[in-house]
């Protein structure tokens, strides 16, 4: 089929080439003479600009330099640092300002409920890009709202457990959302307040100590307050452990990198990061279950630009550019045929993360509502103050 | 007014009242008019904006009365940003008498433009600068460790010293000069004569150049206590759960708990009290607002 596609493109062009005489050249030039006169107007249908809202260390300069090239947009780039950054700040703009976001998906509720993001128009989007279990498996997980789809998948990636391979040794199998507890790490953990509570939960599910399963938490707010009475009284007892919290990619890196840290719960892109360095941190999925989480790229309810943001999502979704987010970030494309352009550092940095069954046993987040983020915020403060 | 009028003529008196009247009632009162408003209804997703859920409380002003963790915050901070004061204040006095009584003319620019040089550069690099000179690995502690002042690294960053060490340093100038200009307009000669009648150095500067410097040191100190208490950069990157600043819960609660409403009211209550706080300190020192306007 694609062969033959490939002839009749060539026979095409043959003919063309033929049939380009001086007079069509003139004629050619004629007419480009009156695209110029008409100006900015037919330009602006053909390329115009973009305007991304991503995470920080996301979107790498090639990447924006190969959109640029590959459509003739011109992308411009604003960096946020967690979810609820950039939830409120599109809040403060009413939903315009931005024409392509990339929240996590168990959040996109959020946004639906605030009215920030409009739904995608699916025959606009080339979802046979992507990898077909991201974007059946996102539907589930807040990517469509009340039968309308709102996110179209980038990417996945987890929190689990990071550790300095010459102060720590840990083995698939046994090791634990636990292990960050053991005293011998005392003074030298580095955790997220809020998922840290998530990890303990985890944790205690699995020795059968939590008073309801770690999933109905977040879907009632009784059980989510029982489950975080018991989490948080653990959680305080071994505050003492704690070096630093971390609640961006900035301060996470920073915990290993300066201020003494050993091991921690972070996310892989952390740990990658590091990794990169040169430094000897190393991630590992725990028997419990690494917290995944997917990401994507949403369109903003005042987006300006509506065209160009498809194109780059339909854009992103080459293999090519699949793979020049991930081997820059570390974190999972979903992006079809991406894995034959990965680097070898990724290649292994994803064996040596995900050994054995750990892909079948990834936690994936449940959907967040809004009065779960507000409980979630209360115990995580309470943490912080212990 | 009048005066205004007669020497400025009738147009500019006229632009002028309205650039003030902008500046303050769009400026000033409106935002916080707005933020009041704010901090009195509950926070409501926009369907339900205008609903019958959409009244006046006072709920949010209740929780940080419920919230003993706040609470606390709330009072450490306070707490806090009056060392961060007392201890600007001890930095700066010394060197700003030194500049505007002791120094030689030649000097004093010199001195002025070493003062002013860091300032140059933002104050969020050079609170970076700290995080590195204060990290568990930085050279502060390998410093200290090579010189076998200490075993084990200490954990400056996180701690209360570390983000009070932080922001005495990012205060200084706004204490300097004030300091400076109040000591500079003392007569030398009451000095000398002070210490010709055989006054002691101490007696000197609590009986003559303090009171003299008082209104100065005033506005110094209010400036440093304001801009300590509403600090964010400092605290957000040089402290950690045991030096949390009240601000750090107000941004809190607007960017991580997504309840603007909570937030305001936080915000609300911080400038009342610090503002109150302020009051209370200028009546115990016996500092009027006329001194402070001079």
């Amino acid at each position: 089929m694609t062969d033959a596609l490939e002839k009749m493109s060539s026979r095409a062009t043959q003919l063309a080439a033929k049939a380009f005489t001086r007079r069509t050249l003139l004629k050619g030039a004629a007419a480009a003479g009156t695209l110029a006169a008409a100006g900015p107007f037919i330009a602006r249908a053909a390329s115009g600009e973009l305007k991304v809202f991503a995470w920080s260390g996301y979107i790498s300069p090639e990447m924006l330099a190969d959109f640029e090239k590959k459509t003739g947009i011109k992308p411009s780039l604003t960096e946020y640092a967690t979810n609820d950054e950039l939830l409120n700040q599109l809040r403060a703009s009413g939903g315009a300002g931005f024409d392509i976001i990339m929240p996590t998906v168990d959040r996109v509720p959020n946004y639906v409920e605030y009215e920030l993001v409009q739904p995608l128009d699916e025959s606009k989007v080339k979802f046979d890009g992507c990898i077909d279990s991201a974007v059946k498996g996102s539907a589930g997980m807040g990517g469509v709202v009340a039968g309308k789809r709102y996110l179209a998948p980038s990417d996945w990636g987890t929190e689990a457990i990071a550790y300095d391979g010459s102060a720590a040794n840990l083995k698939y199998g046994e090791a634990s959302y636990g292990d960050l507890w053991k005293p011998e790490y005392k003074g030298r953990v580095t955790v997220r307040g809020h998922s840290s509570l998530i990890g303990i939960a985890l944790w205690l599910e699995s020795q059968g100590k939590l008073p309801h399963p770690v999933r109905e938490q977040f879907t009632e707010e009784k059980k989510a307050r029982a489950n975080f009475d018991a989490i948080i009284k653990v959680a305080s007892e071994n505050k003492a452990s704690v070096g630093q919290f971390w609640s961006n990619e900035n301060e996470a890196q920073g915990a290993f990198r300066t201020n003494g840290c050993v091991i921690g719960q972070t996310w892989d892109s952390s740990a990658a990061s590091l990794g990169k360095e040169k430094l000897p941190v190393k991630f590992l999925a725990p028997k419990e279950g690494a917290l995944a989480w997917m990401e994507g790229f949403c369109v903003t309810k005042g987006a300006k630009n509506l065209a160009q943001a498809y194109e780059w999502i339909n854009w992103y979704y080459t293999p090519e550019a699949g793979a020049m987010y991930s081997n820059h970030t570390s974190i999972n494309t979903t992006s079809k045929g991406a894995e034959a352009h990965l680097s070898d550092f990724n290649k292994a940095f994803f064996a040596a993360a995900y050994p054995g069954d750990a892909l079948d046993k990834l936690w994936w987040w449940p959907i967040q509502e809004a009065w779960y983020v507000s409980i979630r915020n209360e115990y995580q403060d309470r943490f912080l103050a212990a | 007014m009048s005066e205004v009028l007669r020497r400025y003529g009738p147009v500019l008196t006229a632009v002028i009242v309205a650039l003030c009247a902008f500046w303050v009632v769009m400026l000033v009162v409106l935002p916080q008019l707005l933020m009041i408003d704010f901090s009195l209804r509950p926070s409501l997703p926009p369907s339900r904006v205008g609903g019958p859920d959409d009244v006046y409380t006072v709920q949010n002003y209740v929780t940080l009365w419920n919230n003993t963790i706040h609470r606390s915050i709330f009072l450490q901070t306070i707490w806090a940003s009056a060392l961060v004061t007392a201890l600007t204040f001890a930095v700066c006095y010394p060197v700003a008498y030194f500049m505007a009584q002791v120094a030689k003319p030649k000097t004093l620019p010199l001195m002025i433009l070493l003062l002013v040089i860091p300032f140059w550069i933002n104050e969020l690099l050079r609170t970076f600068a700290w995080y590195i000179i204060l990290a568990f690995n930085g050279p502060l502690n390998q410093a200290l460790v090579g010189l076998g002042l200490i075993d084990q690294p200490i954990r400056f960053l996180g701690s209360p010293a570390g983000v009070i060490v932080g922001m005495v340093y990012v205060y200084i100038l706004f204490m300097v000069f004030p300091l400076y200009n109040a000591i500079e307009s003392l007569d030398r000669n009451q000095i000398e004569a002070a210490r010709d009648l055989g006054s002691g150095w101490l007696r000197i500067h609590r009986r003559i150049v303090i009171p003299h410097a008082k209104p100065g040191i005033a506005v110094g100190c209010i400036m440093t206590f304001m801009l300590a208490a509403g600090s964010y950069a400092v605290p957000a990157l040089l402290g950690g759960p045991s030096s949390r600043w009240f601000t750090e819960i107000i941004y809190n609660w607007f960017f991580e708990g997504g309840n603007w409403n909570q937030g305001a009211a936080y915000a609300f209550i911080l400038l009342v009290l610090c503002v109150g706080f302020i009051l209370g300190m200028m009546r115990l020192f016996k500092v009027g607002l006329t001194d402070v306007a001079k």
